[in-house]
Parts: structure tokens; sequence; C-alpha cells
């Protein structure tokens, strides 16, 4: 062995002895953790106070046995002394192993030979001391006592992982002194499982809950009270259960609300009112991208439609597929067959964001030159236990037909359905051509006119249609102010044209019953995804949405869109005096509007109107002896919204002009009416309004400082105001006064006029 | 200093210079005649009562022509700058201050309004039109820098619920202002002005319910932001009463019944199924045979509602019927679905063609594009209420106490389809509600001065009864008032501003009610300088080019009456005791 192999060892066995001192260091210091927090415990639950103890416990054990073994000044030479002391052998010689060679002896450098040697044969015999096996012990000891002693410390107020909400004291706001308060409180929130939300607590009162969430109230009182429970929303009241010293209540929380806490000891105590807000689970949004609602193809066109759906959800999505339909045949013999596709891309719908993709091959559907393809994209999310549904607006696919003229003429009709200008379309067209005919032979200005009036014509006819659709095209030159899909005015004409049992689903081109039903169910939850865009959604309880009623509705509407849009074009280039390009618009207007009417055909056949029949010795004769004056009372009591709330309005104004300090019992009585009818508004929107009814209550029950009265009843002023809603105007009588001066005027004014 | 005499005869002047000379006459003959003792002293005892006599009669007074030094007022905010150049052009001008005023050189407080009214020269804010009114003499104005702040202020009497209510006013700015108007419910418009200067500007804002509320409105400039309140008053809204007559029933007609109906008013409907046979609709009204028109019908309507077709059927006893009950209030609204050509007739509207047959309306934040009948009305003194960009589409004509209106646009009941009935509303409301009969009144209240008023100034009162003798309660307290010497049934009284806040006026023993509110002394100060300074720069006439002459006055000084009582006495007495033989 050389010498610097032995300074090595030596070196090596010093770092060794740290690292065993430093184990047992942290061995104590976790004792240490242990016993303060066990003997703390006995006494107090602060985490504080644990803590404190526990790191100053910490602090001497380390301090004291780095101090006490000289840890801090550990190097090799006081090892060395070590190995002198300790091992004879060495013959106090160790030390010379740390010595340069130039500076020994001869003597020295013999003796140092010989301890290198002995230190050699010595290396893997020497122990480092160390207390490890005691500083184990110790901990065991601890962890032991921690334990027992652990189960034996007093219970306080709440569980050691909960925090107490921070605004404990608008709790006990009202309670007077002496009397039980709320001494902690912990809100627990627990939202369903498929969100995939992890539980948390809240730090305040007011709630913000997703939808279905499971909310759970963990209060200790100062002192024993008798009962408590939670009032929610003003109606319901749950009462706490007690378990361990403190009282606990457990709700699911699916609707928006608010929630009072109450108790009682000597006397019944009531806490402010906090509001709970849900955040609802939406439906599947769900957009196509790349393809127009009516697509129109022709034979020779490659038969391949991409579709490509952007599909999301809140939660997470569970599933979606093509519903799709062929209609083959025309006229009576029509015949439908419904298919349900399967994306392609990707294989499994799941994940909040999916962008899916299907090649909707026509000829593997089995379609023909004639034939037409509805299909729409429905998807649903991953909510329990019923998910949310959302579907599509129907998108059509026409392969044309160019080999058949469909016969439009039917004397079997019962009813013509169609009204005369359904047809006038054609004469602009003959019209347009035989303008196009005359071009050289009539003058510039009287070609421009002409085809401007053909302008007009087609302008009056596109907005005969446009009536149908109870739209005004107008209107979407530049700005639209009208929604795209204006589904009451569709279902109007529904109405008109159609059967009262065409509503009925026969052909599955709507979305399906079963499916939509949840949009009644009493959780509300399945909704369309542009309801939800609506205000009206919280309030309004939707049925059939117009635009998915009928068979009618489906079919006719995409094609009258189309063929509006159509003669949009045909308007625009013959006012741009240019005819021969707006006959090709022209054309494509006439087909469709033939195939409309041609649609509409089907369900006069199929469900037509059975007249009776008529005696033939009256028709014709003019006679209307039968025919007799009617009269109907359709009286209707104007209902004002939230009268008491006016009511009240006009008393504040009155108080607020006048500056009382206390309130009358009227107008105390008349603002807990407005309460009343706040609290239904409060349910809707709890974020926005709870104040206001916490400001009456206190106000009604004269919890508030006086001085502070004026300020209270400006805010409750401002809230019960932002209640009201806009209203449209009515007229209204003016009031005039006729002094005798002013009927004079008019008197002398009306000879004047007749001189 | 040149003195004349000024008379104020009791009598005419003839007839009193008449009779004293023939009573002198006359007297003296007596005395002639008589021959008796101081016959000299009792002639002279005659002229001196014929002379008090006709002093008494004709109430002379000496008139002084005063070269006076001038009387300058200087009121707050005056300019010291105007004053020196005045004491320069003029150093016997006397300088007086009124309260708030800052004092200038040897100036005097003033001590009573009564020295005001001699004012030559008024600087400053200028005087109040208390002052004014009492003015004896002409005066020369110099007033004060612009205050900042709102200068002009405009309100409607009575605001409308649910309707867009819009106050204008002019702002006085010094460099980045923001008005913001704020209600009972909190903000409902602002404007910014981005540098100093007058602007005028228009907020608006729609009242959810009626009563008597006060709504804000907060100037914020780069220094300071001051909040001054103005009352609002929303009356509850009178119900009509609506007859709709039509041919045939028509989309546009059926949806506007059933939107007057959903709001209340009561209704009649009567539209024509086949040639004798009608279909008729009652709201909120008595079922009623509407078979002919008359004058008794059309009493118990505001409003007829019919479609030009209609009015050319009616049988000409009918049309003149119709034509009494307009004379007499009723409105009659003629919805116009076709071009008729113009008649002379009293209830015509006359059209001329217009080439278009489109209209774009605004209705609230957003223009509406409509079909129109392509015409437009040719007629001067039409009152427009729904105004296109090249022709008026409805409106109406006043005819006798009634009205006759007309609506040329067609299928608005588009809007109700599209669920925008606010629109809907903001396109025939005020169509109907200003066409319709008014409801007559038995009494007016009307306050003399304007907005804003204030605690302890006088309030003139003036009211106008129907042949009835008014007693007006001023918060619950009875006022005084004396009718107009010049003009029946008119009536003035006067009432203090009582403390900050609502006050009512009202009649006794009926529903009439005024409400005016008295605002806090320290609002709405820049919009009172401003018409002060108006007032003030009204009220003086005077040349500027007189300015530095001095000031020449008349004062008259009437003869004592008790002196030429006395003289009458004195006189007749020694006739009376004086010896006789």
């Amino acid at each position: 062995m050389s010498k610097s192999e032995a300074i090595n060892r030596v070196t090596h066995l010093k770092n060794r002895y740290l690292l065993f001192r430093f184990i047992e260091i942290v061995l104590l210091a976790v004792a240490s953790v242990l016993f303060a927090w066990m003997v703390s415990s006995l006494f107090s639950n602060s985490l504080q106070l644990k803590l404190s103890i526990s790191l100053s416990l910490v602090l001497l054990i380390t301090t004291w046995r780095i101090v006490h073994l000289q840890l801090y000044r550990f190097n090799n030479t006081l090892f060395v002394q070590y190995l002198n002391s300790h091992y004879i052998i060495l013959e106090e010689s160790a030390d010379l192993l740390l010595k340069e060679d130039a500076s020994l002896s001869e003597l020295q450098q013999l003796q140092l030979q010989k301890t290198i040697q002995r230190f050699g044969a010595l290396y893997p015999t020497i122990k480092i001391p160390n207390s490890i096996p005691q500083t184990t012990g110790i901990l065991i000891i601890s962890f032991i006592g921690y334990v027992i002693l652990g189960s034996f410390a007093p219970i306080y107020s709440g569980s050691q992982t909960e925090k107490s909400i921070v605004d404990l004291y608008k709790l006990n706001a009202k309670v007077e002194s002496g009397a039980a308060i709320i001494s902690f409180l912990s809100i627990k929130v627990s939202p369903p499982v498929y969100t995939n939300l992890s539980a948390f607590e809240s730090t305040t009162s007011n709630l913000k809950v997703p939808e279905g969430s499971h909310v759970k109230w963990n209060i200790h009182f100062s002192d024993s009270i008798l009962f408590a429970h939670i009032l929610l929303s003003g109606k319901d009241s749950i009462d706490f259960t007690l378990n361990k010293g403190n009282y606990q209540s457990n709700i699911q929380v699916s609707e928006p609300g608010f929630y009072q806490i109450q108790w009682q000891d000597a006397k019944l105590h009531i806490s402010e009112y906090f509001k709970i807000e849900v955040i609802k689970d939406e439906s599947p949004k769900i957009s196509i991208a790349d393809l127009n609602q009516f697509t129109r193809l022709s034979f020779a066109n490659q038969l391949q439609v991409s579709l490509k759906a952007n599909l999301s959800d809140d939660y997470g999505l569970t599933n979606a597929v093509i519903i799709a339909t062929v209609s083959k045949g025309s006229g009576e013999s029509v015949k439908f067959r419904e298919e349900k596709i399967r994306f392609e891309t990707p294989s499994v719908i799941a994940g909040k964001q999916v962008k899916a993709t299907r090649n909707l091959n026509l000829n593997k559907l089995g379609m023909e030159p004639g034939d037409e393809l509805y299909f729409y994209v429905e998807a649903w999310d991953n909510k329990t236990p019923i998910p949310n549904y959302s579907r599509t607006e129907t998108f059509l696919i026409a392969l044309q037909d160019t080999t058949k003229e469909v016969a439009v003429d039917d004397d079997g009709l019962g009813v013509d359905l169609m009204p005369e200008y359904f047809r006038s379309q054609r004469q602009i067209i003959i019209d347009t051509e035989k303008l196009l005919r005359e071009k050289k032979i009539r003058s510039v200005q009287e070609f421009k006119s002409t085809s401007n009036e053909l302008g007009y014509d087609q302008k009056v006819l596109r907005l005969r249609y446009g009536q149908f659709l109870g739209e005004e095209f107008e209107d979407q030159i530049g700005k639209a102010i009208i929604p795209e899909d204006n589904d009451e005015s569709t279902e109007d004409v529904a109405k008109k044209f159609g059967h009262a049992h065409d509503k009925e689903n026969e052909h599955n081109l709507v979305a399906d019953k079963k499916s939509a039903s949840p949009s009644h169910s009493k959780e509300g939850n399945v909704k369309d995804s542009r309801e939800n865009e609506t205000p009206l959604e919280a309030f309004a309880h939707e049925h059939d949405n117009g635009e998915e009623a009928t068979f009618f509705v489906q079919s006719v509407r995409a094609k009258l869109k189309a063929a509006l849009t159509v003669m949009w074009d045909a308007e625009l280039y013959l006012r741009l005096y240019e005819p021969s390009k707006s006959l090709p618009y022209q054309y494509t207007a006439l087909k469709l509007l033939k195939e409309i009417s041609n649609d509409s055909r089907i369900y006069v056949h199929r469900t037509g109107f059975d007249p009776p029949p008529l005696k033939e010795e009256k028709r014709l004769t003019g006679d209307l002896t039968e025919i007799k004056n009617s009269a109907t009372d359709n009286s209707l009591i104007e209902q004002k919204r939230f009268l008491e709330i006016r009511k009240a309005l006009i008393i504040l104004e009155h108080l607020l002009d006048q500056r009382p300090n206390t309130l009358s019992s009227e107008a105390k009585k008349q603002l807990h009416m407005a309460g009343l009818e706040l609290a239904v508004v409060v349910l809707a929107e709890p974020g926005k309004y709870l104040e206001g009814l916490s400001l009456i209550r206190k106000i009604t029950e004269d919890e508030m400082d006086e001085r502070k009265m004026y300020e209270l009843l400006l805010v409750i002023r401002s809230i019960l105001w932002s209640v009201l809603p806009i209203e449209s105007s009515s007229p209204s009588k003016s009031d005039l006064i006729l002094h005798s001066l002013d009927q004079q005027f008019l008197k002398n004014l009306e000879e004047l006029s007749h001189e | 200093m040149n003195d004349v005499v000024y008379i104020q005869p009791v009598f005419p002047l003839w007839i009193i210079i008449g009779g004293l000379a023939s009573a002198l006459c006359l007297m003296i003959w007596k005395e002639y005649q008589r021959k008796i003792k101081f016959f000299l002293w009792r002639l002279i005892a005659v002229v001196f009562l014929i002379l008090s006599l006709l002093g008494l009669l004709v109430q002379p007074s000496w008139v002084t022509k005063i070269k006076s030094t001038g009387l300058v007022v200087l009121t707050p905010h005056y300019q010291p700058e105007v004053a020196d150049s005045l004491l320069k052009a003029n150093p016997l001008l006397k300088f007086v201050t009124v309260d708030g005023a800052l004092a200038y050189n040897n100036s005097n407080e003033v001590s009573s309004s009564d020295e005001l009214i001699h004012s030559q020269i008024v600087l400053g804010d200028g005087l109040s039109k208390f002052v004014l009114q009492e003015m004896k003499s002409s005066f020369f104005y110099y007033k004060s820098e612009l205050p900042f702040g709102i200068i002009k202020w405009a309100t409607p009497p009575n605001f409308k619920i649910n309707q867009k209510n819009e106050i204008s006013g002019t702002l006085h700015s010094k460099g980045k202002a923001t008005i913001k108007l704020i209600g009972p419910g909190g903000p409902e418009d602002s404007i910014a002005f981005t540098k100093s200067g007058i602007y005028p500007f228009k907020v608006s804002f729609t009242p959810r319910q009626t009563g008597l509320f006060l709504y804000s409105l907060t100037i914020r400039d780069e220094l300071e932001t001051v909040s001054q309140k103005f009352p609002a008053q929303v009356p509850a809204e009178k119900k009509l009463r609506i007859l709709l007559s039509l041919k045939y029933p028509t989309a546009e007609a059926r949806y506007l019944k059933n939107f007057l109906i959903e709001k209340g008013h009561s209704m009649v409907t009567r539209f024509q199924i086949s040639r004798n046979n009608y279909r008729y609709e009652y709201s909120l009204h008595q079922p009623i045979k509407v078979d002919k028109v008359s004058v008794d019908l059309m009493k118990d309507f505001d409003l007829f509602i019919t479609d030009n077709e209609s009015l050319e059927s009616f049988l000409p006893h009918e049309t003149t019927a119709l034509e009494e009950s307009v004379k007499q209030g009723l409105g009659l609204l003629v919805l116009h679905n076709s071009f008729s050509k113009p008649t002379n007739s009293f209830l015509s509207i006359p059209l001329k063609i217009f080439n278009n047959d489109t209209a774009h309306v605004q209705l609230g934040s957003s223009n509406y594009s409509f079909s129109t009948l392509p015409a437009s009305i040719d007629a001067l003194a039409i009152e427009a209420i729904t105004q296109g960009r090249d022709r008026t589409l409805s409106g109406y004509l006043s005819k006798g106490v009634g009205k006759i209106g007309f609506q040329l646009l067609q299928e608005t009941y588009r809007l109700l389809l599209q669920g925008k009935v606010i629109e809907y509303a903001e396109l025939w409301s005020p169509l109907l509600e200003q066409t319709s009969r008014a409801q007559d009144l038995k009494f007016k209240i009307q306050v003399e001065q304007e907005f804003p008023l204030y605690s302890d100034e006088p309030l003139n009162v003036n009211l106008i009864s129907t042949q009835l003798r008014p007693h007006l309660l001023a918060d619950d307290i009875f006022l005084p008032l004396r009718e107009d010497v010049v003009i029946d049934d008119y009536w003035h009284g006067t009432t203090w501003a009582g403390k900050v806040g609502w006050h009512k006026l009202a009649i006794e023993k009926d529903s009439t009610v005024k409400n005016y509110y008295v605002s806090a002394p320290s609002e709405w100060q820049s919009l009172r300088i401003a018409r002060q300074q108006n007032a003030n720069k009204l009220a003086s006439q005077a040349k500027n080019n007189d300015l530095t002459q001095k000031e020449i006055r008349t004062e008259r000084n009437p003869i004592s009456f008790l002196l030429l009582f006395l003289i009458f006495l004195l006189s007749l007495g020694f006739l009376w005791l004086a010896p006789k033989i």
C-alpha cells in the first residue's frame, strides 16, 4: 500500500464517519418531531404550535449533536487522532500519513512505512463509531408513542386536514355575544366522477360548484346546541347530523340557489344568505366544416363527400355518429332508408376535443341519380346517468337526375297547396330569354328598363317565397338582422301547408324523441347546444324546435333557402342589366322550386284534405244565408310582472326622499313582499341578486345600523330596479285641457279654412 | 336741471277744466253779485279753492331730470378689469355689491332690492329674475365668464315608461370630461368629451317603472366630479279605447290587434268576411254592434283604426259623422294598403306617387327594412312620427281637436315574428298614442319657473280651469289664487319652494296633481348662472355708446295731496266763515 492510498482510505473512513453521524442526526430529528407532535397534540390542535415546537426541537438536537461531536470542524487530522487513540498497533504514528515526505526525518519515514503496512492490515477491521442503532431505537419508540398517544389525544373541532372557510365571521355576524357560534366550518365539494375533477374545499361560504357535485358542510359550534339545519333557497331544510362533535350535512347540488345555516341554542340563530352557483354541464358542440347545407352533385362528379366534424364538450365526449337517410324515388313511391354511420377517424370518440372525419361514398350508400341524402351528426357527452346530447342541422346532398322531367300537374288534388306565384319563375325566364333575343332591336334605355323590371319581378317572387321562411331577405344585404333560422315562422308555414299529423317523425329525419326527451326531463340537462346560447334557456320551457318538427320543414326548408339565395343572384344580374348572366341562376331557381312543389305534393297525396261533397244545386249560387256574423271575446287582463317589487320601488323612492331613521311597518311589509318576489329571481341568478335579499332581510328585521339606512336603501333600490325587465312600450292616452279660448281659436280657424 | 310738470288726470282733462272753469266763473259772478265785505280776499279764496280742486283731480307732479353719477352693481364672478375700465371712463360711478360678489374699491353692499332696480350697469352673473321684473329702467350688462358644467338642460314634461326618453343639454367643459346618467338601477347612458369647449349633448334612458324618481347626472373632468340630481316623473299608462274596422282581415291588422290586446287596451275589432257579414272581436269592451259610423258611437272610442279602402267605402252620412267626431277629438288612423287618388275630403290624407317601395327605419340601435306603399304624403302640416331617409312614413295631421294619422309601412308584423316586440312597439306606440283622443282635463297646473327650483324662492303657479273655480293645495295647504284680469278661467298664485325634495300641487276634489322637485342649493349652479346671464342679457336694452356719458334720468315728485286738500279746506272755510256783511 502506498502513502497516497493510505491517505485516501483515511479520507474515506472520515467521510463514512460523517455520514453515520448525519444519519443519526436525521433519525433523532424525526424522532423529536414525532415527540413534539405527540406531546403538543395532548394540549392543542394548533398546526402552527406543533410546527414551531417541532422545528425548535430539530434545531436544538441538530446543533447539540454537531457541536458535541465537533462535526463542524471534523477533518482527517481529527480522524487520525481517533485512530491513534483507538488502535495501539499504529503506535501513535498514524498522523505521519498526513505529513509531507520532505518534512519527515529518516526515522519518521521508517516509522511511516511501518505504519502504512500496519494501517493496510488494520483497515478492513476499523469500526466507525456511531449511534445509529440507538437513534433508530429512539425513533421507533417515538413512533410507537406517537401512535399510542395520538389515539388518546382529545378530538378538536374539524379534521386536521380540513381548513375553515375564510368568511366565518359572516356566519356569526348576527349572533349575540354569549350564544353558540360557528367556530369552524369546512365545505368540501366533490364534483361528479365523470368530470374528472378532484374534490376541493371551498374557501368561502359562497359556492360555485360543477353541476351534480356533492357538497359536504362540516361545522363545529363553540358551545352545545339543540339542533342545526341548512335552509336551501328559502324552501327546503336539511338537518345536520352530529358526528364526533361536528355537525355535518351532505347534499347534491344540481340547481343554482342560496342557503342559510340555522341553529338553536337558547335562541334560534340564522346566518346570512350565501349563494350556490352551478356550473352547468354543457351539451356537446358540433360543427361541420367545409360543407354547405345543401349540396347538389351531378352524376358525373366524384360521388364522394368528405365530412369533417369538430366535436367538443366541456368534460368529454363518449360517442358520435352520423345518421343518414337516403330517399329514393318520387311522388307516392318515395322510399326512405336510414343508416347509422360511424366516423372513420378516430374510430372511438373520446376526449374533450375531437376532429372526426368520414368519407361518404354515395355509391356505397346505393344512391342513384335523383336520390337525395339527408344526414346529421349527433353526439353524446360523458354525463351520468343521462348524457347530454346534441345534433347538427340536417344537411342535404342531392344527386341530379338529368334524364327525367317531373310532372307537376295533378288533377286529383283536393287542395292546391302551392300559391300561384310558385309558377311565375318560369315566366321570368321566358321574359328574360325574350329580352335577350330582342336585345339588338331594343334601345339601350329600353333594354335596361326591362331588365330592371324583370329584376323587380324577381324580387317580388323572392319576397313572396321569403314569407314562407318568415324572413325578410333584404335585411341580409350587408347586415343580417334576422337570425338565419327562424323556427317559429317556419313552424307557421308547416302548419299552413302541412298537416297536424305530419309532425310524427315517420322517417327518422329529425332527432329521435327518445334522445330528444331529456330536454324535457326534470334535470333539464340534455339541451341543444344552440339553446344554451340563448338567455331564455333558464326561464323558458322549450318544446320541439320548429326546425326539427316535420319532414316538410327539413326537406323543403333547405331547398327553399337555396332557391332564395339563387334568386338573389338572378335579381342582382337583372338589376345590373346583364340578363344573360342572370339566366343560369333563374334556371337553378326554377328547378329548385319544382322540386319543392313536388316534395309538398307527396304530403298532399298521403294525408290530403278530404273536402265534403258539394251539393251541385248550390254550387256557384252565391248563397250566403247560412253565413252569420260571429263575435268572440278576447279580453285579456294585463299581468304586470314583479308587482310587489314595483310597489316597493315607489316606497323606496319616497323613503330616499324623506330619509327617515326607521321604517314604518307598511314599508317593511312591502319590502318583505318584494323580497319574496326577489327570492324567485335569486334562484336563477344568485350571484346578481342575493345581496338584495340579504339587505331586505336586514332592514325588515331591524338588523342594520340606522346610520347606514340611506346607503342600504340605495343598494336595495338598485337591485330591485335591475330585476325589472325591459318591456315593450304601450300607447297611452295623453292629457288635454280645452280652455274656452282654445275652443274659440279652433272655431275661428275652421271658419277661416271654409272661407 | 330742467323741471317739467307731469299730470295724471282722474277724469278726462277737458271735463275737469271745463267743469272747474265753469265753477270758477259762477263763483266769481256770485261773489260779484253779493258785493259783501272782503270781496278781494273772497275772490282769492275762490281761485285757491278751484286750483286745489284742480290739483286733486289732475294729480300733478314735478319731473326732474337729474344727471346722476350712475349706479354699478357688482354681482358674483364679475371681472374687476371691466370695473376698472368703467371707473376710468367715469370716475363718478357708484359701485355696490350684491351677496356673494367680491368687494371693489369703496363699494358698499346693496342695502335693499329697491336700490338694485335703479341700476345702470350690472357686472358679473347678473341680477336675479325677480329683480329684473322690477327694474325701472334699462341697464348695461357685462356678463362674467360662462360657468363650467351644464349650461343648458331640456327635459320632456313627463317621461314615458318603457320608452326611450331623451334629454338634451349643453356642457361647457374645461378639458376631458365625461357625463354619466345614473338611474335608480345604475348607469343608463354616458358621453365622453375629449377637449374643452361648449358641446350640445343628448342622453337617454328607458324607465321601467312609473312613479317619481330621482336620476343623477355625474360630470367628471380632470379635476373634480360633480353629481346633481334631476327629477323624473313617470306617469302611469292610460289605456285607450280602440275601434279597428277593416274591409278584410290582414296579417298586419291582426298582429296589431293582438299587440294592443296584450297591452290591455279596450278594443273592438270588426272585419268584413262577406258582403253582409262581419266578424267581431271584443277585448275589455262590452259587445256592441258597429253597423254604421255615428258621432255617438265614436264618443265611446279614442282611436278609430281603418284602412283607406274602408274609409273610401263609407256612406256620406258616415263620413260626415266621422268628420264631426274627429273635430271633437277622435283620433283616426288610416292604414294605407293601396294608393288612392287625393280628394278634398276632410278625412283624406293627400298622397303622391313615390318611386320606392322600400324604406329603412332605425329602431333601437338597428336599421330595419320595410316594404312600404310607393307613396309619400302631399301635405305641409304633417307631424312626422316615423321618418325614413327620404319621406315621412307615419305621422298625423291635426284636424280640429282630433287628429288623422297615417301609416305607409307594410308588413311590420315581421318584427313580431322575429321576436322583436320592443322594436314593433317603438314603431307603433308613438303613432297610436299621438293620434288618439287626448283625455279632457278639468284643470291644468303650470309652474312658471324652470328647473332647477330652489328653497325659499317664490314659485309662480298658473292654473287653467274649464269654467270651474279651483281650490289649489300646495303640499296640502290652500294656496290663494287670483283670476287673470284679462283671461277668464286663468288663475295665478304664488307659493314658496319648501325644503329639498318632492312637493305637490293638487286641486281639491280632483285628481289633477303637479309634482315638482326642489333641488339642493349646491346643485345645478352652472345652469342657473348661465340662465341668469341670458336673462340679464335679454333685459339689458341700453346702447353701449352712451356708456361713458353721464346718465340723465328723470325723477317724479308728486305734489302732496294733503297740501292740496288743506288749501281746499282753508279756502272753503274762509268763504264759509268770513263775515258776509
